[in-house]
């Protein structure tokens, strides 16, 4: 459906949907934050650093075929980085998605004309505004890889399952292709008892965490955090023959909320409730530097968990990378808690 | 940064200790007041069962059979000292950390403050010498205060500024020095008040020899905090137990 000479669309946060601009012909590029990228020096230090690490890639001399940016009014800083980016801070065409918070019957009217608005708008840029047929093939592709991601975290959360690996963390990413080959091959937790870990929060989740981790005596089990597929989400493929817009809007917003929505809170219910089902062992959260939603996120976890007895411990990072002392410490020491409480799985140092 | 040994006999007693300036070099420290413990116990490093490094430089100990993080060690310090206690407050040269405990003396939630100097030893100790007096004497001297220098800034570097404009002002640097202790306590009450401390509390670390600064986080907490005579030591003391432990599982 992408043409091999589509123009590449960033897009930022993980709630804007790639599906839309798959359907106008052009390339979808979910910035992860992740990249290996330097924060754009020109935006206050005490921004997100997300948004300011993401403001350095939104230049074609950074990302080549970069034809324009789609943000989406999740957050603060990101409407910051949309008035920075338009005010002259960026190079190409940037769009902003309006992303209701709930996903009740007014909200998925307003966001099937907020995805309509955005179809017209990259038709300005060169898409292709999509007939019916083709938004449905794009909301099915998008379903059908949600579905997939589903099964694969259902099987890293069943007892004695395959832990995630570095390499396994890339297919639950959005738009990344599932590496069900490397799932039949990945190491079981089962061998050498390990605590088993849930990570939740920030899009800094990474590869190199995971290693971190599994070094210190961890095993990673699950992840609940932005910018990747998260367990509990029932994506179901729209019915034939239904209106592909409010498809799309409606499909969309039933996902497992995000800290930005307002039944957050129902994520660190089923953190509780894996806990309470012997899949996972304790819950490690990642705070982005200075994100406001997630600050009143962790709150919520901290609470929720606290109050189930569920071990907790939350780290704040401003980068992927994760092996600065200061950090190392604290995911050491949460692990070696881990290690000491009763009944742990694995002997105490 | 000071590195410290603890020796600890086949019931736990501390039979030796040596603390000393841990320098650049933390391999050498390490071995040097390993040598000085065991020295004070007329033993050599052939006589040690086990041994597990702990703190920034716990990496740097060679002889070390394990490493294992200062959190985990303060903790079970602290209950070897004190079976009573459910909190330890650490304040160190370079960092301050808050634990939470249970009855055996393991983490249950823990917070540090380790990239900023605000809230640390080493704020008194700046400030200490912007006002010519030694880091000992600071918290003798703050006490004789009657009164509070507030210091807004949370900032080391902005605090020293108004430490000056207040010593230009006139201000009594016992009032000064009190204000100060109050800065790093109430930083470190912050910290504690995020992971819910229960008390009993015990505070660890060189600043607990602070005076000022024992009296206002105390205040602050709501809680007289239990000090060790030697608070320095705690970590190494709760390393030295988790030597043996593992040494006894070896047989």
């Amino acid at each position: 459906m992408v043409e091999p000479s589509a123009r590449r669309i960033a897009l930022l946060c993980a709630q804007v949907p790639g599906e839309i601009v798959e359907a106008c012909g052009l390339e979808p590029w979910a910035i992860s934050g992740r990249e290996e990228t330097a924060a754009d020096a020109a935006l206050p230090q005490n921004l997100c650093s997300l948004v300011r690490r993401a403001a350095a890639l939104l230049r074609p001399a950074a990302t080549p075929g970069l034809a324009a940016v789609v943000l989406s009014d999740s957050c603060h800083p990101l409407l910051r980085l949309h008035d920075h980016l338009q005010a002259g801070g960026g190079a190409v065409p940037v769009l902003l998605l309006r992303v209701p918070r709930r996903s009740d019957a007014p909200a998925v009217a307003f966001f099937r004309e907020e995805l309509e608005r955005l179809a017209r708008s990259l038709e300005s840029l060169g898409g292709r505004y999509p007939d019916d047929q083709t938004l449905a093939a794009a909301v099915a592709a998008g379903a059908h890889r949600r579905q997939a991601r589903s099964a694969f975290l259902a099987a890293t959360l069943a007892n004695d399952g395959p832990e995630l690996t570095a390499e396994l963390l890339r297919g639950l990413e959005a738009h990344a292709p599932l590496p069900e080959a490397l799932l039949a091959a990945a190491p079981l937790v089962g061998g050498p008892a390990r605590p088993r870990l849930l990570l939740a929060g920030s899009c800094f989740v990474s590869g190199e965490l995971i290693r971190v981790l599994g070094e210190l005596g961890a095993a990673v089990v699950a992840v609940d955090a932005c910018g990747y597929a998260r367990h509990g989400d029932a994506a179901a493929e729209p019915p034939a023959g239904a209106d592909p817009w409010s498809a799309l809007a409606e499909g969309w917003l039933a996902r497992p909320p995000c800290p930005r929505s307002e039944d957050a809170g129902s994520r660190a219910t089923a953190a509780a409730a894996l806990a309470a089902a012997g899949a996972i062992d304790a819950v490690l959260y990642l705070r982005t530097a200075c994100c406001t939603p997630q600050g009143y996120d962790l709150a919520r976890w901290r609470r929720r968990l606290q109050t189930a007895g569920v071990p907790f411990c939350a780290v704040e990072a401003d980068s992927p990378a994760w092996s600065q002392p200061r950090l190392l410490t604290r995911l050491e020491a949460f692990v070696e808690s881990l290690a000491r409480r009763p009944g742990a799985r694995c002997a105490a140092g | 940064m000071a590195a410290k040994a603890v020796l600890v006999d086949g019931q736990g007693a501390i039979v030796s200790w040596a603390v000393q300036d841990s320098g650049i070099d933390h391999r050498a420290a390490a071995a040097e007041v390993a040598s000085r413990a065991l020295a004070g116990a007329g033993l050599t490093l052939a006589d040690v069962a086990g041994a597990v490094g702990t703190g920034y430089g716990r990496r740097s100990v060679p002889f070390a059979g394990r490493t294992l993080t200062e959190i985990t060690c303060h903790a079970r310090g602290a209950n070897a000292l004190d079976p009573a206690c459910r909190a330890v407050i650490d304040i160190g040269g370079q960092d301050s950390k808050v634990i939470r405990i249970d009855e055996r003396g393991d983490v249950e939630d823990f917070a540090m403050n380790d990239r900023c100097a605000a809230g640390t030893g080493r704020f008194l100790e700046v400030m200490a010498g912007r006002l010519g007096i030694g880091p000992q004497e600071a918290g003798r001297l703050a006490l004789q205060a009657e009164s509070v220098a507030r210091i807004s800034s949370v900032c080391t570097v902005f605090a020293e500024s108004e430490v000056v404009g207040l010593i230009a002002a006139g201000e009594d640097r016992a009032t000064i020095l009190r204000g100060l202790c109050r800065s790093v306590s109430a930083r470190v009450a912050a910290m504690a008040a995020g992971i819910g401390l229960r008390p009993p509390a015990m505070m660890t670390g060189g600043v607990a020899l602070n005076p000022a600064v024992v009296v206002a986080l105390g205040e602050l907490l709501g809680t007289p905090l239990v000090v060790p005579q030697h608070p320095q030591i705690v970590g190494a003391l709760g390393a030295a137990l988790l030597a043996r432990e593992e040494a006894k599982r070896r047989g």
